[in-house]
């Protein structure tokens, strides 16, 4: 490729001018939509602003002890962990052996991974409400004549079971994005590793183990971090199923951030219930990171 | 027929199963769009028996199905146009200025990755009013930039790093702008990044609720996932209406998703894996 000589103003000064106009309009934008909010966040949380009015008073730290003993918000704070938990779990151990499944010569292998991705492309809302559906009739009949009890009621209105049918449908919606990813791990396994540990009469689950495990670790410290962050981040899905009922029995902290900012008008503690959301999820994803990491390399 | 071989059939015949198991949702949502509101109500389960296509012709209108799914379509394609190319070229100026500060801004960009959306809620609408920007679709837009520039920015630096390092060097002996170096040489060899971003961004914006629910509050600027939160309500118990909304309002991204549907899987686990 041939490009015509400058003739603007010699060198490093006109350079100057070229990258600041390339690199301003990012900065900016990132400033003012993401930089900014995030700072006014942080410092309503010391405030009792309701989110309408100007009128504003520092309160100090007290939304911040008001936390830690308000029973309202230690529930959500701990659906957020179980839930989290369960949904990075199920989710990868289900998307790996989806992903071991479909890994092998099936005929149809490429139109069943297509269809278990579909859910993935769908919306987050959408999803939920037509599981509350399936979950308030048709799982209710379902269990009606399979005999068990726990699915013969609503699952979304009973308290014991809301939560885990929460985490079963971001499952579904999920596991083909995981399993996706998991895929393009295997697909990079050396094929002659895998004979030679054949040869060598490695097989079944020690033949998982030991080879096929150890090589896909970069994915497996991905999908951890992947599914975790999203199910922290997790609002519009539980949003639709159950809207964190019955009680506050489903509801994760993101949705009580929601209520207490636009429904009850106490921005400032959902401001500072978002600072706690942040500081946890920063923490637990450098932690894992490490951890990880380290167990690649060691790995390795 | 060889042991192994019937191993593999009884494993893709529990795989196939597996998968229509999978798909049950779709079978209910299918099956209510077209059954007569009695049917729907009396006897949900059951196979159809009529083919009811008014039922997608009254949830086109009610849920205004051309006007949502314009607006849906220029807020998430002008999103992400501005995304790639802001984004594109403000990474490229991190990796080759000599500047020390700016170079070392990359951290401050991608530590926004970790901050999630919930800590700025009441700001993020505040900062929207004051610069008026409420309700309108052009200000969404530039806003979904400003918020989606972390991730952007984490995914071009893997990218742009790997570029080799000479072909800039000549192009620098050549006399070559960097505004040109950029669109001449770097953008080219980014095909498969942005590719990855796009589809990301893409799926996000245009599946986006919370805020759409936050910023856009007039009925005429409701995008599709937003207006079914309002249809609803409005549609009370009339599941044969709701669900032929919502397999309306899949379908633009559905049949996206069969005509592209290699691209979108490689694109997706060539991001993972590079980040």
């Amino acid at each position: 490729m041939r490009y015509k000589k400058r003739k603007s103003i010699s060198g490093f000064a006109g350079d100057t001018i070229q990258y600041t106009v390339m690199f301003l309009p990012m900065l900016i934008l990132f400033l003012v939509f993401s930089t900014y909010p995030v700072i006014e966040g942080v410092i309503y949380s010391f405030t009792d602003w309701d989110g309408l009015n100007s009128n504003v008073n520092f309160i100090g730290l007290r939304n911040y002890k008001t936390f830690f003993h308000d029973f309202v918000v230690l529930k959500p704070l701990w659906n957020t962990f179980v839930y989290a938990f369960w949904v990075t779990i199920i989710q990868n151990v289900c998307a790996l052996a989806l992903a071991l499944a479909l890994n092998q010569k099936f005929r149809t292998r490429n139109l069943l991974r297509t269809l278990i991705f579909i859910p993935v492309v769908l919306s987050a809302l959408i999803v939920g409400y037509l599981w509350s559906y399936i979950f308030t009739e048709p799982m209710a009949i379902l269990g009606g004549r399979l005999g068990i009890d726990v699915m013969k009621y609503n699952m979304l209105g009973n308290k014991a079971t809301a939560l885990g049918a929460g985490i079963f449908v971001s499952v579904w919606k999920g596991v083909g994005y995981t399993m996706v990813i998991y895929l393009a791990g295997l697909q990079n396994i050396n094929q002659e590793i895998q004979d030679a540990a054949l040869v060598d009469g490695v097989k079944g689950f020690q033949r998982f183990r030991y080879i096929t495990f150890p090589l896909i670790a970069p994915s497996f410290t991905i999908n951890i971090v992947l599914v975790m962050e999203g199910a922290f981040k997790q609002f519009d899905l539980i949003f639709a199923l159950t809207g964190g009922g019955p009680g506050n029995a489903s509801e994760l902290l993101s949705l009580t951030i929601y209520r207490e900012s636009f429904e009850y008008y106490r921005a400032g503690y959902g401001a500072t219930m978002g600072v706690i959301l942040a500081l946890i999820i920063i923490v637990l994803s450098l932690f894992e990171l490490l951890v990880l990491r380290k167990r690649e390399d060691n790995i390795e | 027929m060889s042991p192994q071989k019937i191993r593999r059939a009884t494993g893709e015949l529990l795989m196939i199963a597996f998968t229509c198991v999978f798909l049950f949702p779709f079978y209910i949502m299918i099956i209510f769009a077209v059954k007569t509101p009695a049917q729907a109500l009396m006897d949900p389960l059951s196979f159809p028996t009529s083919f009811e296509i008014t039922n997608f012709v009254k949830a086109w209108q009610m849920t205004d199905f051309p006007r949502t799914l314009s607006n849906t379509f220029i807020i998430t394609v002008t999103s992400v146009f501005l995304i790639v190319v802001v984004t594109g070229m403000g990474t490229f100026v991190m990796h080759r200025t000599r500047n020390r500060f700016v170079r070392s801004l990359y951290y401050f960009f991608i530590a926004g990755l970790m901050i999630p959306f919930y800590l700025s809620l009441s700001p993020s609408v505040k900062l929207m009013k004051d610069i008026g920007f409420m309700d309108s679709i052009p200000g969404i837009c530039i806003s979904y930039v400003g918020r989606n520039i972390p991730f952007a920015v984490f995914l071009f630096m893997g990218f742009i790093r790997s570029v080799p390092g000479e072909l800039a060097e000549s192009a620098v002996m050549d006399g070559c702008s960097p505004y040109r170096m950029y669109w001449g040489i770097y953008f080219p060899l980014l095909k498969h990044v942005i590719s990855t971003l796009v589809i990301l961004d893409t799926m996000a914006i245009w599946n986006d609720f919370l805020y759409p629910l936050l910023i856009l509050q007039t009925k005429r600027h409701q995008t599709l996932t937003l207006v079914q939160y309002v249809f609803r309500s409005e549609a009370n118990t009339q599941w044969n209406l709701i669900f032929a909304s919502y397999l309306l309002s899949m379908m633009p991204l559905l049949l996206v998703y069969f005509a592209l549907q290699k691209n979108i899987v490689e694109g997706i686990a060539a991001g993972a894996v590079k980040g």
